[in-house]
Parts: C-alpha cells; sequence; structure tokens
C-alpha cells in the first residue's frame, strides 16, 4: 500500500492479486455474523435474518400502498381533466360569445419540491392515463435541450401508443427505414388522422404530452413547443401538462405573454408528500403492530430530515428499511420479535420455536427498564425476585411473558390514546390541531405531565359545552370499545378506565343521576365560581350560567375521565420493559449514514488520522499516561514526526493565524521531522520536497489559497474545529 | 379576381386595401410576380388570416403554394420536405408509410428537386409563404437568400412571400445578396374597424346593438393600454357573460346600461388585470363565473378573484431549504462589504448600521433592488445561512444537496460555468413578494437584514 501514501488521491484502483474466494466471510449468511461475542446459536443469527426477511417486505409494499393511495385523488383529478378537455362545455350560461381562437387545454401539476420521488408519481399519472387508452408521452428536461429532441421524444412514444396493436412489419417499414425521421407534429396529425380514419372510436383518445419537470425545460424551447402545438390544437386534441415543483410563478416568468394566452389552464395539486408521511406514521408507528417502532431521538432524526431538508418519501423509506436492517442485524434480542409476530396475542415459550440462550437471558435481565420491572413488581405483587433472577426458566417463561404482554397492551393503549387525541382536535380551532407526526413526536419524546401541547387539548375539552361533549364522549366509548383487543389489566391502573367513561357518558345523558351517585361535596351549590382555581380550571362554570349544577358536575366527570385516560395511555414509552429492545434509538447511525458531513470527516482525518489508519505509532503516542487531564489534552494536539506529512502541515497550521508565512511554516514542519530519532533523518531536499506536496494538497482541500497580497504568505480559508 | 376581393372585404373588414394590393401582385396563375413578397404589420392585425383565407381561395387545388410556419419548421429539412410535399400534391400516409415526398436535407437538394419538380409545370407561378419569418433568421446565414431567389436559380416562376411583424431592415443579410422585397403593410386597424370585427362574434340570441355598445365600452376603457384585438376579443368573451348576467337573472333589462356596468364593475376592476395577464385561464373564470350570481357582494367577488389568482401559488420548501433560499437573497442584493455589520454578532453592529442606512437612503437610484440580483460566492450564502438560521446545524451533506436542488428548481441561478467545481458562483432568482412570504412562514424579519431596500 506503500504507493498510496497521498491522501487526496481519493480514488484506487485496486485489482484482486489472487482469484476471489469461492466464499468469502462477507458473503456467508447473507453477511449476518454470529453477536453477544460470537457466542450466539447459528440458528438465532439464521432466525435474525429470517424475520428481517419476513418482516421489511410487507412494510415496504405498505408504504408503496400508501404512497399510491395518497396520489391517487390529484392523479385521478388530471385524469379526469385530459378526459374531458376539448370538449364543448354545453354553455350553462347564457349570452357567452364564442370562443375567438382556440386554446391549449393545458393542466398545471403542482407536484412539490421533492424532486426525487416525481419519477414514480407521473409514471403512476402516465400509467392511468393510458388505461383510459390516451396516447401519453412523458419528457424529463434531460432528454429534451432542443426543439429536436423534445419532439423526437414525443413522437417516439406517440408511436409506440398509436401502432402498438399493428404487427411488426409496419412498425419496421412505417419509417421507411431513414436513419432521421424528420419528426414533426404534421406526422403526429397524420398518425391521428388515420387512427380515427381506421376507427372513429378513436376519435375520443386525446393524446397527452407530459412535461415532468418544467423547472428544468429551456424556457425558450417549451416557448416555441406551445407556439407550434397552438397551430395544431384545433385539428388535433392534445393536451399538455406541466409538471411544476415550485410556484405558479414560474410559468410566468419563464414563458412569454403570447404563448401563455394560448394555453387554457388549469391547476392540480399532486404535492401530497405531507400527507403522504402522515399516513405512513399512522399505519406504521402509531397503529401498526410492526416490530419495530423508533425511539423519540431516531424518530426526530427520521422526520427532521424529511421536514427540514427535502420532503422526499423514497429517502423516508431508505432510511426506515436501514434501521429494520439495523436492529436485525445488529441487535441479538431482534429475535424476541417473533414473539409478537402474531396479530396481537404475544406467543407463549412452547410455541417458539427457537429458545434463548443464558446470553439472551443474561442480556435482556441488563436492561434497565427490565431491572425496574423486576423491582416494581416485587414491591407490588410480591413477585419472587431471587427466582426471577436466578432461574433461567421461570424467568423465560413467567416474566418475559408478562413484560412481553406489557409492551403489547402499552402499544394498543396508544394507539387508543393518539385516536382519542384526534377526536379532541376536531373540536378544538385550527391553531391548535396537530399533524400526526407531530403528536406522535409528542407522545414519544416527553412524558405526559410535561407536554404543553396535551395539557392546551385537555383545556380545550374543559372548557367544552354539553352539547360538545356528548359526541366527543361517545366517539371516545365508541374508540375504546372498538378496540376490545386492548388488554386493560396489564396496563397499570387501567382496569376501571373504560367503565369510567361509560358511566360519564351515562351521567351526561341524565345528569340528575349525578345526586344518586355521589353524594354532593360542596356545602354552597349556588355559588358557581369559588376560587381561583375554579376559574382557571373549569372556565365553562362563567360563560354557561344556564346550566345546572348536575349538569355542570357531569361534565367535570367527563373531564376526568378523560383526562385519566390520556395520562395512562399517553405515558412514555421509557416506563415500558423492554423498551430498549424494541425502539430503535439509533439516531447517529442513520445520521451518519445518510447526512455525511464531508468537510468534518477531512477534518477528523487530518486532525485525528489515527482513527482511520489504526496505527499504533500515532495512537500509542496519546495514550501514554499522563498525570491530569490538562496534559493528556495537550497529547492530542501533540505533532508527532510519525504522522502523515499533510497531516503535520495541517496541525501546524491550525496554530496560524490568517495569512500563513511559508518560511515559517517550513521550518516547523522540517524540524518536526527531524526530531523523529528512530529514523536517519532526512536531507533537506527531502524534507522540502514532502513539504511542498503536502502544501499543495492542503490548497487542494481546500485549506489555504495562494494571496496576491504577500508572494511568500498563504491565506488560511478554514477556522474552527 | 374581383369576387374573391369581396369575399375577403366581407371576411376581413378594414383589410380591403391589403386584399387587393396582393391580389394584384399576385394576377392570373401564369402572370410573372414580384420575386419576393413581404408582408408586414404589427400583431393581430390579420397578417396570417388574410394571407391564408387568399390563398386557400386563389388557388383552390392547394398545389401551387406551400404555407410554412417558421416556428415550427425548426430545421431547414423540415421546411424543403414541406415545400416539395405541398407542391407535388404528396400527403404522407400509412400506405407510403408516411414518407416525405423525398428526402432533402440540404439547399443544393432543394434546388434541384424543386428544378425537377416544376420543370413541366413551366408558367404557373408557384408560391413559399412563410409564417412567423423573423425565426429563419437564426437559421443559417444562406437559407434566407436562398428562398428568395429561388426562382433564379430554379429557372421557375416561384415567389417567396414572408409573413411577419418585425421590419424588413431588420431581415436584410449583412452580405447584401437579398432581393429587395415589394412590401405590404398591414396597419393597425381602427376603432371602427374593431368594432366591426368584434360584432361578428356577438352570440345569436343577442341584440346586436347592445352587444356593440358592449364592446364599445370595452375598447374605450382598454384601448389605451392593449391594442392587440385578439385580447380585446378575449376580454369581450371573459366579460360580457357576467354583463348580461343581471338581465338573465332579472335584476335589470337591457336598456339600463349605467346599472348594468355598475354591477359589471367588480369584474372590470379586478379581473380585467389578472385576466389580461392569464393569472386566470379561460376556463377556471368560466367555471368560477358560473357559481357567482348578481346577489353576492362586491366586495367578495374583488376577493374571491383575488384568491383565484393565488390558489395553489404557495411555494413550499423544507424549513433549512427557507432559509437557504433567504441567505441566497441577502447575499445577492446585499452588498458583502455590509455583510460584518448585518450578521457578526458583535456590540457595535446596532450603532453603525444606524449609521449606514442614514447614509445610503438618499442615493436610491442605483440600489441593488433596481438593477436586480448579483452573483456571490456559494461560501458567501452558506456563511450568511449559517448565522441567520437559529438552532446550530451540521455542515451535513444535505445543505450541498438543498443547494443543487435549488439551482434545478432555478431558484437558484449557477453564473459560473458549468464544469467548474470550484468557487461556484450563483444569482436569486425570487422577487421580494415570494421571499418574503418565506420569510414569513419561518418567522425570519427579511426587512431588517435588507440594505436599502424600499
Amino acid at each position: 500500500m506503500d504507493s498510496f501514501d497521498s491522501l487526496t488521491e481519493s480514488t484506487f484502483i485496486l485489482k484482486p492479486s489472487k482469484r476471489p474466494n469461492a466464499k468469502s466471510s462477507i458473503t456467508e449468511n447473507g453477511g449476518y455474523a454470529p453477536l453477544l461475542q460470537g457466542k450466539e446459536p447459528v440458528e438465532c443469527m439464521e432466525l435474525r435474518r429470517q424475520l428481517f426477511e419476513d418482516t421489511w417486505p410487507p412494510l415496504e409494499k405498505q408504504l408503496v400502498e400508501i404512497e399510491a393511495q395518497v396520489n391517487h385523488i390529484g392523479v385521478s383529478e388530471v385524469c379526469e381533466f385530459v378526459q374531458s378537455s376539448y370538449k364543448q362545455a354545453a354553455d350553462c350560461e347564457k349570452g357567452r360569445p364564442a370562443q375567438p381562437f382556440a386554446e391549449i387545454a393545458a393542466a398545471v401539476a403542482f407536484a412539490g419540491v421533492n424532486t426525487g420521488d416525481h419519477g414514480k408519481l407521473f409514471y403512476t399519472l402516465q400509467g392511468q392515463l393510458k388505461e383510459q387508452s390516451h396516447h401519453v408521452a412523458l419528457l424529463e428536461s434531460q432528454y429534451c435541450g432542443s426543439l429536436t429532441s423534445l419532439h423526437k421524444g414525443i413522437l417516439e412514444q406517440m408511436f409506440a401508443s398509436f401502432y402498438s396493436e399493428h404487427d411488426d412489419a409496419t412498425k419496421q417499414n412505417s419509417f421507411n427505414g431513414s436513419k432521421s425521421v424528420p419528426y414533426d407534429l404534421n406526422l403526429l396529425r397524420l398518425w391521428w388522422e388515420d387512427a380515427v380514419a381506421r376507427d372513429t372510436a378513436n376519435a375520443s383518445r386525446k393524446m397527452v404530452v407530459i412535461l415532468q419537470d418544467f423547472e428544468g425545460f429551456q424556457p425558450i424551447v417549451v416557448d416555441d413547443f406551445i407556439r407550434i402545438v397552438a397551430g395544431y390544437c384545433n385539428v388535433i386534441p392534445l393536451v399538455l401538462v406541466l409538471g411544476l415543483a415550485t410556484s405558479y410563478e414560474c410559468i410566468h416568468q419563464s414563458l412569454t405573454k403570447a404563448s401563455i394566452s394560448m394555453l387554457n389552464i388549469e391547476r392540480f395539486n399532486l404535492q401530497r408528500s405531507k400527507q403522504c408521511i402522515d399516513t405512513a406514521i399512522h399505519d406504521l408507528f402509531v397503529r401498526g403492530n410492526n416490530l419495530l417502532s423508533f425511539g423519540a431521538e431516531a424518530y426526530k432524526s427520521l422526520l427532521d430530515q424529511f421536514l427540514l431538508y427535502n420532503f422526499s418519501i423514497a429517502g423516508f423509506i431508505k432510511k426506515l428499511k436501514y434501521a429494520a436492517m439495523d436492529f436485525f442485524y445488529a441487535q441479538p434480542l431482534s429475535i424476541l420479535a417473533q414473539m409478537l409476530s402474531t396479530e396481537d396475542g404475544v406467543l407463549t415459550v412452547n410455541e417458539r420455536s427457537i429458545k434463548l440462550n443464558p446470553d439472551h437471558i443474561e442480556l435482556i435481565r441488563m436492561q434497565k427498564s427490565v431491572q425496574r420491572f423486576l423491582e416494581q413488581k416485587a414491591d407490588k405483587t410480591g413477585l419472587d425476585l431471587r427466582k426471577a433472577l436466578c432461574s433461567d426458566e421461570y424467568f423465560q417463561n413467567i416474566v418475559l411473558l408478562e413484560m412481553m404482554r406489557q409492551l403489547v397492551a402499552y402499544r394498543h393503549g396508544y394507539n387508543l390514546g393518539i385516536a382519542a387525541v384526534l377526536e379532541i382536535q376536531k373540536y378544538a380551532p385550527e391553531s391548535l390541531q396537530k399533524p400526526i407526526r407531530t403528536l406522535h413526536y409528542y407522545g414519544l419524546g416527553q412524558q405526559f405531565q410535561d407536554c404543553t401541547h396535551w395539557k392546551t387539548l385537555l383545556a380545550v375539552v374543559r372548557r367544552m359545552k354539553t352539547s360538545e361533549m356528548e359526541p366527543l364522549l361517545k366517539a371516545i366509548c365508541g374508540l375504546v370499545d372498538s378496540s376490545a383487543g386492548v388488554n386493560w389489566k396489564q396496563l397499570e391502573d387501567g382496569e376501571n378506565i373504560p367503565d369510567m367513561l361509560h358511566s360519564a357518558a351515562q351521567l351526561l345523558d341524565n345528569p340528575d343521576n349525578i345526586a344518586k351517585v355521589t353524594t354532593p361535596t360542596s356545602a354552597e351549590p349556588s355559588k358557581r365560581v369559588r376560587t381561583r382555581t375554579d376559574m382557571e380550571e373549569r372556565p365553562f362554570l362563567l360563560f354557561d350560567s344556564n346550566t345546572s349544577d348536575a349538569q355542570l358536575q357531569a361534565l367535570e366527570r367527563c373531564c376526568e375521565a378523560i383526562e385519566t385516560m390520556l395520562k395512562l395511555c399517553l405515558r412514555s414509552y421509557h416506563d415500558v420493559p423492554l423498551n430498549e429492545v424494541f425502539y430503535y434509538r439509533h439516531s447517529f447511525l442513520l445520521d451518519a449514514t445518510f447526512s455525511a458531513q464531508p468537510r468534518a470527516a477531512v477534518q477528523t482525518a487530518l486532525g485525528r488520522s489515527h482513527y482511520y489508519i489504526n496505527c499504533n505509532c500515532c495512537s500509542e503516542a496519546p495514550q501514554v499516561p499522563s498525570g491530569d487531564v490538562h496534559d493528556s489534552d495537550d497529547e492530542d494536539h501533540r505533532v508527532l514526526p510519525t504522522m502523515h506529512d499533510t497531516s503535520i502541515a495541517y496541525r501546524l497550521h491550525q496554530e496560524c493565524g490568517r495569512l500563513i508565512n511559508l518560511y515559517d511554516w517550513h521550518s516547523a514542519f522540517s524540524s518536526v521531522i527531524e526530531r523523529d530519532s528512530s529514523r536517519v533523518p532526512p536531507s533537506q531536499a527531502e524534507i522540502q520536497a514532502r513539504f511542498m506536496r503536502s502544501v499543495e494538497e492542503m490548497r487542494f482541500l481546500g485549506f489555504i489559497k495562494s494571496t496576491q497580497r504577500k508572494t511568500d504568505h498563504v491565506v488560511r480559508l478554514t477556522w474552527g474545529m | 379576381m374581383s369576387s374573391l376581393l369581396a369575399i375577403l372585404s366581407e371576411q376581413y373588414p378594414g383589410r380591403e386595401d391589403q386584399a387587393s394590393q396582393l391580389l394584384s401582385l399576385l394576377g392570373e396563375p401564369t402572370d410573372p410576380t414580384p420575386p419576393f413578397i413581404f408582408v408586414y404589420g404589427p400583431s393581430a392585425t390579420g397578417k396570417t388570416s388574410v394571407i391564408r383565407s387568399l390563398f386557400t381561395h386563389y388557388d383552390q387545388s392547394g398545389q401551387r403554394y406551400a404555407y410554412i410556419n417558421g416556428v415550427e419548421c425548426f430545421t431547414p429539412r423540415l421546411l424543403f420536405e414541406r415545400v416539395l410535399n405541398a407542391w407535388a400534391g404528396h400527403v404522407p400516409s400509412l400506405d407510403n408509410k408516411f414518407a416525405n415526398y423525398t428526402r432533402c436535407e440540404n439547399t443544393v437538394e432543394f434546388v434541384n428537386n424543386v428544378h425537377d419538380l416544376l420543370h413541366d409545370k413551366q408558367g404557373q407561378t408557384h408560391y413559399i409563404i412563410i409564417d412567423q419569418a423573423e425565426r429563419l433568421r437564426d437559421r443559417g446565414p444562406m437559407l434566407l437568400t436562398m428562398l428568395l431567389r429561388l426562382s433564379e436559380l430554379t429557372n421557375a416562376s416561384i415567389c417567396t412571400v414572408l409573413v411577419s411583424n418585425v421590419v424588413w431592415d431588420k431581415f436584410r443579410p449583412r452580405h447584401g445578396g437579398a432581393l429587395e422585397p415589394t412590401l405590404v403593410f398591414f396597419s393597425n386597424y381602427t376603432k371602427q374597424q374593431i368594432l366591426s370585427i368584434i360584432e361578428k362574434d356577438c352570440p345569436k340570441d343577442e341584440p346586436p346593438k347592445f352587444f356593440l355598445t358592449f364592446v364599445d365600452a370595452i375598447y374605450e376603457v382598454f384601448h389605451r393600454n392593449c391594442v392587440d384585438l385578439d385580447e380585446l376579443r378575449h376580454l369581450v368573451t371573459m366579460l360580457y357573460p357576467k354583463f348580461v348576467q343581471p338581465v338573465y337573472e332579472k335584476q335589470a333589462n337591457r336598456s339600463e346600461f349605467t346599472r348594468l356596468f355598475k354591477l359589471c364593475q367588480p369584474y372590470f376592476s379586478a379581473a380585467s388585470e389578472r385576466l389580461y395577464l392569464r393569472e386566470i385561464s379561460t376556463s377556471e373564470w368560466q367555471k368560477y363565473s358560473t357559481e357567482v350570481t348578481t346577489e353576492t357582494a362586491p366586495e367578495d367577488v374583488t376577493q374571491s378573484i383575488y384568491q383565484m389568482a393565488e390558489s395553489g401559488d404557495g411555494l413550499d420548501l423544507p424549513y433549512y431549504t427557507k432559509f437557504l433560499l433567504i441567505a441566497a437573497f441577502l447575499a445577492s442584493y446585499n452588498p458583502s462589504r455590509l455583510d460584518a455589520q448585518y450578521f457578526s454578532r458583535g456590540k457595535t453592529q446596532a450603532k453603525r448600521r444606524a449609521k449606514a442606512v442614514a447614509q445610503d437612503a438618499t442615493g436610491g437610484k442605483d440600489r441593488q433592488q433596481l438593477l436586480g440580483p448579483k452573483s456571490f460566492n456559494i461560501e458567501r450564502m452558506l456563511a450568511i445561512f449559517y448565522s441567520i438560521i437559529v438552532e446550530p446545524v451540521d455542515s451535513s451533506v444535505d445543505v450541498q444537496i438543498q443547494i443543487a436542488s435549488l439551482v434545478t428548481l432555478r431558484l437558484l441561478t449557477k453564473t459560473s460555468a458549468g464544469d467548474r467545481l470550484d468557487g461556484i458562483k450563483c444569482k436569486c432568482n425570487v422577487s421580494l413578494e415570494t421571499i418574503r412570504t418565506i420569510a414569513h412562514s419561518v418567522r425570519f424579519e427579511i426587512d431588517r437584514y435588507l440594505y436599502n431596500f424600499a
């Protein structure tokens, strides 16, 4: 490897010296390796692989379906427009003069700025239009730099569509064997007339030209194309669809007034990536019983990438897949996932095919949440702590099962809680309504009592009148009843929640019963607003003066019931046993993989090169036991002669100001090199050559540049780190 | 000949002079004609329509003239083959495998083909009519000259008719090989002519006199800004239904012009500009106008028209991308020497800025706002980006990707050479209104950072 000691020669071609082994260790087992310091049984490893292969494809399918479903609305709108274009609309308005000139039917489809996803979207649109037996040409700007190539693209796609049912002989001959065909729209007109002459039903088929990324096209090309089409639009039914990523303004910016006035534009919105992500999050993370959930950190990283940077669904799916792969690849406890794989029950030990290793069980016991769970159980139910910790059999059969049940119950409860929140939001003012992606973030990230949004929503509930409370409570009761799978007993103190809600609903129906149910606690029922707390917590007392006391009490009971329920359901996942396993936490992995930081990487490579090179000489040095912290910090910055030349030059330049004197730099460099006692000191010429090369590499990497003002100086360009 | 003139004058009021001039130039099929007729005049003065109609009537067989659109025939080959197709009466169809009359790629082939084709048709004049002929100027220096001298080159009787809205002086090739044309000028229509043309648009069941009054009013309102006949017709088509709507809804009768105009007022004021600029397209307008009745309050009408022009207009960008765009805008419009004042977090900031603004408040004429965006280094934009963003952001590859995607979306324009990776320069291609909306959506006070803006 000696020939590659330059850091900036970034690409190396390493030809295999020998024939590669038929089976290298990397490709074995699909790349899976036994975990737990290699002590993991092969069956478990196989199981993890199997689980991944069982889990991911359906998930991916579901995501793709969600995307298709969400896009469907916009796409079908466009299709409808194409279908109805160029029809003589029945004059619904009297006294309309005839159109003085024909306009081209054009649809502007706003597709959002996530250009990466557009290919799929427009492909769907094309497919839909073709299904309605229109002739479609889908064009991308990169292949349409000029009018010639634009026409070529349109006519080639149209030809395939017009003469697809014809035999191959026609196809081959129809261009007369000439190499370059003069493509123009006249040819298209002839094809169309020919098709209509063959079968009059063809007359209703439109020709659709989709310009997928309007922004990318040369404005002058599109402008000319529109002028040309304008000459044909009363002869052939040609519809334009302009895919727009930014805004309508863009059309006015790039096209001339003359050609805009030839278009009859209708606007459509295909931009639904946020909606898509909301549905995906709802279906996968909140409602789904999927094995892999995201912890707060990882979820934030997932969402940030989407909201802050690109709105890209493809990117979202990629990250999700990476997380799933990482989970089954690197987490030995991911085999527990098979216990959850049925609909909502938990498989018992006997139903499982593979038994857990003592190592596995030890690892489970080591999880913080498990320890907490055991302690709590021991306190409350008198669980035999000793037995749980010592007997693997007992732990596996009883305790683990119990924990898994709790986990499942929590999931169901959480789903219910979010559903209830969504119900409540319907009654909240618009500014308080949050999309599900944010709600889920709150639900993951914070304890119930810390989150202001939940508080605001509860305040909304408290302000409700009877007329509003009734449908809300009914809806929530409906939710509770319909999700019969929720095992309330598994939730802490959850047993009486359904009863509480139902009784509250009953009370609301006939509030007079309240007297029978509870003894009146307040001594002065006539006085309504009594304390400051009352005013804050029950503001309805102030404005709703014709509500009876009994009704008010009923309302209060309702509020309490709802609050108790939410409090229980929207607990943080941190309280649930085994959350470390099932809530994906490796946000740093996602960040490192999907948002690379090139500058930081270069600076680390130069500043801490031993991380990359993994050599003894440089990494040993800082580990020399040193007296105090201060000293070791110094060690880290020490410039050693064994380091790479560029690395030395980089470290030296960090100590300089804006302008670096090359001579000083050189002398510092040579003094470092000469310090190496182990080798024969190199000649001055060699040092100078090495220095020159390092400086050149620094320049190439963008750390310095030469300056006009002082010829023997260079300017430093980067700061910090 | 005179019957043809009568037809044309009937069809195109106000174009009698031009039609008779053209007809006298053409004469009988075997008469000698000038080799080159140049028809010019402002847009929407009936050049194309008159010429097309004249030739369809003049040559019923359609084999002696070739009508070519200068925009459509974007290569010489397309032009040549179309001319030959037309003169030979050749129609590509499935039977001849959609092939043209012959393959003809360059001028030599074209001249030879024309020579062969017209050899036995001696005596009859053939015509090439090229509409939007100004486009031919960009297709090589010799093409135009060759077309003009075609009759000399081929020894046949050929007349080239160029139709354009550019004057001949802008056509004349530098090398001086072109013939001087016989000019036919299409002047702008007079008011009377415009009225009599639009009168033909009158719907069948409407009294023409009533319609004409409306057209007259439209003309009076708009003619100062818009002399284009097509635009006036468009406006009439769009606005007339609104004008008569009260009549059909029994709110007014046809004699109450003043009242009708008053009812139509909101449409005139609010819609005209947007209709004229096509911010509202024909079908959107029609769809909308059927929903509104006379009972709707004028304010609501105005409001909804504005809304219609803006619907779906929101530029929705990811959060950081918005900041990137704001940074680009600032880099484009602020002088770089003031960056330290605006973006450094030092103490002297407030004092110095006040001074700078006071100095330049008067020097308004050459401010950047009026000059348009300047190009800036990407590094400068990034520096501004990291300074205006509230929370710390890692300089990850995502930011770079966003810059690239802003360039593809044409929100930034790259001004340095495409293959240069070092020191990329860009311009911000976004209007002040747009950037204000974007800044507002991320709660960034952009006005505080803009230097010398009004």
